[in-house]
């Protein structure tokens, strides 16, 4: 029995044998090729993804498809939308991040008008590594490409005339999905562009996420999750991305610990700074991992060791 | 018109009587290539049959290697030395030439991929093309000359020159050269080039047999300086559609010239002979001419004469994809595929030939080595 793979290898053959212009022709012997500009990566153009046609398709997506996953997987519960309530034109959207079930989470989550005037800033190296997978991350979630790896104007430039045009952006400071399930800290990059494009940012935070599709795992179980938004936050006069950034964690963690416990605990704590960390204790990696599971109230129970007579 | 003088070789020079009457005479010119402009543009533009005959026959044209090769063309000794009588007639020309740069097809844009390297086309380039290609399948040949005839380039001006006539040439050749020349290591045995769907007589109307062969030979086999591209008795493959189609309003003595004319002979100095002055001087075709939207009656001659070089030189000539019965009737081979073509190219230039393909767009002029 022929296997994909031997399958597969036949269909190229064949494709090959049609020759151009079904193949790229190959450069004649002697001419200098040009080089190819690199249309991948933090180069992948996106502006057709936010094309009428494509952006018809995508509220197709989100509305026909990941709202009943998500609401299948993650029964999420929605808190703080009222938060929203004097929120006007564009914003940044800053979560932390757990899992890969996040984007559609919160896509499904962000309310009308943003939710559709929306853009997810994605890793350049991870989404819009191959032709296919950038085609289908600007498509299905309208995901921009962020150079995580190196520093470069071209995607702050980029995301800044979006914002510009009235496009909301929804970023993971945090840079990534967590490692271990505990946070990580966040980088600047939302605060930077609030502060250049002079937007408010809202932040949010998403729990139960890692326990659907953690890091490393492929096929997602389903969890109850919470998505808690925040008041928008606007930078201070004279205040740096730095300082602004931290803010914007110290919120995220409010919402955190307002998640876990109670609103009024949850801001007596924020007001003396003291709301527990979303980076967990710095300590070796098998206590982190205990850590997170008394964090999450979820210890191991005492399994019997003797039948009960 | 009016007769100003005459050349040392005894050539007449017939004016246009309100240009030679005129105190001031501005001629706009764009040069796409180096044949054009300068005293050509006078003397050749502004003269009638009587005074073109003296440049624009067989001889003239066969000793002209190449045409777009001022100084060491025949055609362009003969309008220069016309341009002096007409200097000298006391006819003053203000001259204005241009250049414009190749951008054919546009850089982005549906037809953008057609002036690319084949090899440089992206997947979505490919896709494009063909989608053109079965698109153009089953549209009507009408629709298809429209949407490409309607096509206006997005050409850029590269430099414009102003004044005394020859001074102003001169450095519209340099111009035109800085962009276009390129250097060709030796001749080949097989030229291979594709023609395109338009020529400088078919604009709004239909590319006939005569205007392709003309195009092929008379203008893309002469982009060159010094050699030719193909060696002495090597063979030249175009690919075109060659359709036995002519417009009726435009090219009506085409029509004669194909039926009547090339079923007896194709050779250009045959045809000067025996047939030339019919067609200059026949009363339906002037009147056509004058008062309709047809090309002159002598002009197909012309058109024939134009290839005589090419035709002197060559040993083979192949049209790939044309109609068999109208290549057949330009007395060229015909081929259904580019494969056939070199199949029968072997049969004069041997089993192991040399080939170089001439890519256009961009218009380029070979300066062989």
């Amino acid at each position: 029995m022929k296997t994909i793979s031997s399958l597969a290898y036949g269909f190229r053959n064949k494709f090959l044998k049609l020759g151009f212009p079904w193949v790229e022709a190959p450069s004649p012997i002697g001419v200098e090729s040009i080089t190819k500009k690199n249309s991948l990566g933090a180069d992948y153009d996106t502006d057709w993804a936010r094309r009428p046609g494509a952006r018809f398709v995508r509220a197709v997506v989100v509305e026909t498809l990941m709202r009943p996953v998500m609401s299948f997987l993650a029964s999420p519960t929605r808190e703080g939308l009222d938060r929203l309530g004097n929120l006007e034109g564009p914003a940044i959207f800053a979560a932390n991040h757990q899992s890969h079930a996040d984007t559609p989470l919160l896509i499904t989550s962000i309310p009308e008008p943003w939710r559709h005037e929306l853009v997810i800033g994605a890793a350049a190296d991870y989404f819009f590594n191959t032709k296919a997978t950038s085609a289908l991350s600007a498509l299905a979630i309208g995901a921009v490409p962020i150079d995580r790896t190196k520093v470069s104007r071209q995607s702050g430039d980029m995301i800044s005339g979006l914002i510009g045009e009235g496009w909301s952006l929804l970023i993971y400071p945090e840079g990534g999905r967590s490692p271990d399930g505990w946070g990580q800290p966040f980088r600047g990059g939302a605060a930077y562009l609030a502060i250049r494009c002079g937007v408010p940012v809202v932040p949010i935070h998403v729990s139960g996420t890692g326990k659907i599709l953690r890091k490393g795992k492929n096929l997602p179980r389903r969890s109850k999750s919470t998505v808690t938004f925040g008041y928008p936050m606007n930078p201070e006069k004279d205040e740096n991305a730095r300082s602004f950034s931290a803010r914007i964690e110290k919120e995220v963690r409010s919402l955190a610990d307002e998640t876990s416990s109670s609103w009024w605990n949850a801001r007596k704590r924020a007001y003396v700074d003291t709301s527990p960390s979303l980076t967990g204790p710095e300590i070796g990696a098998w206590r982190r991992s205990w850590a997170l599971s008394e964090k999450d109230g979820k210890t191991q129970k005492r399994r019997r060791r003797w039948p009960v007579i | 018109m009016v007769v100003l003088g005459e050349t040392p070789h005894g050539e007449e020079v017939h004016f246009c009587k309100r240009a030679a009457e005129s105190d001031l005479l501005v001629y706009v010119n764009i040069n796409l290539v180096s044949m054009d402009g300068g005293h050509k543009s006078t003397a050749t533009g502004l003269a009638g049959y009587t005074g073109l005959r003296h440049h624009h026959n067989p001889h003239t044209l066969k000793n002209s290697k190449s045409i777009m090769d001022r100084e060491n063309s025949a055609l362009h000794a003969s309008n220069w030395r016309m341009g002096d009588v007409i200097k000298d007639a006391g006819v003053k020309i203000f001259q204005i030439e241009t250049t414009v740069n190749n951008n054919t097809f546009g850089r982005e844009g549906p037809l953008a991929l057609l002036q690319k390297r084949e090899w440089e086309w992206s997947a979505r380039d490919r896709a494009q093309f063909i989608a053109m290609q079965r698109g153009l399948e089953i549209l009507p040949v009408k629709t298809k000359r429209s949407i490409f005839g309607g096509w206006q380039s997005p050409y850029e001006l590269t430099s414009i020159q102003a004044g005394e006539v020859e001074a102003v040439h001169q450095k519209t050749i340099e111009n035109v050269y800085a962009q276009q020349l390129v250097q060709v290591e030796g001749q080949t045995d097989i030229l291979t080039m594709g023609l395109p769907y338009i020529c400088p007589y078919n604009v709004n109307s239909i590319m006939n047999p005569i205007l392709v062969m003309c195009l092929g030979l008379g203008y893309f086999f002469n982009l060159y300086k010094g050699k030719p591209l193909v060696r002495e008795g090597g063979v030249l493959i175009m690919s075109h559609p060659t359709p036995w189609e002519f417009h009726p309003v435009h090219h009506p003595s085409y029509i004669d010239f194909f039926e009547q004319v090339l079923t007896e002979t194709t050779d250009p100095v045959e045809i000067e002979k025996r047939y030339e002055k019919q067609f200059a001087e026949d009363e339906w075709y002037i009147h056509l001419y004058r008062n309709s939207y047809a090309y002159h009656g002598v002009h197909p001659l012309y058109m024939w004469y134009w290839g005589s070089h090419a035709m002197e030189h060559l040993g083979r000539i192949i049209i790939v994809g044309g109609d068999k019965k109208a290549v057949n009737r330009l007395g060229f081979q015909s081929a259904s595929t580019l494969q056939d073509a070199l199949e029968i190219a072997t049969d004069v230039v041997g089993p192991q030939p040399t080939i170089t393909h001439l890519k256009t767009p961009p218009l380029v002029m070979a300066d062989v080595i």
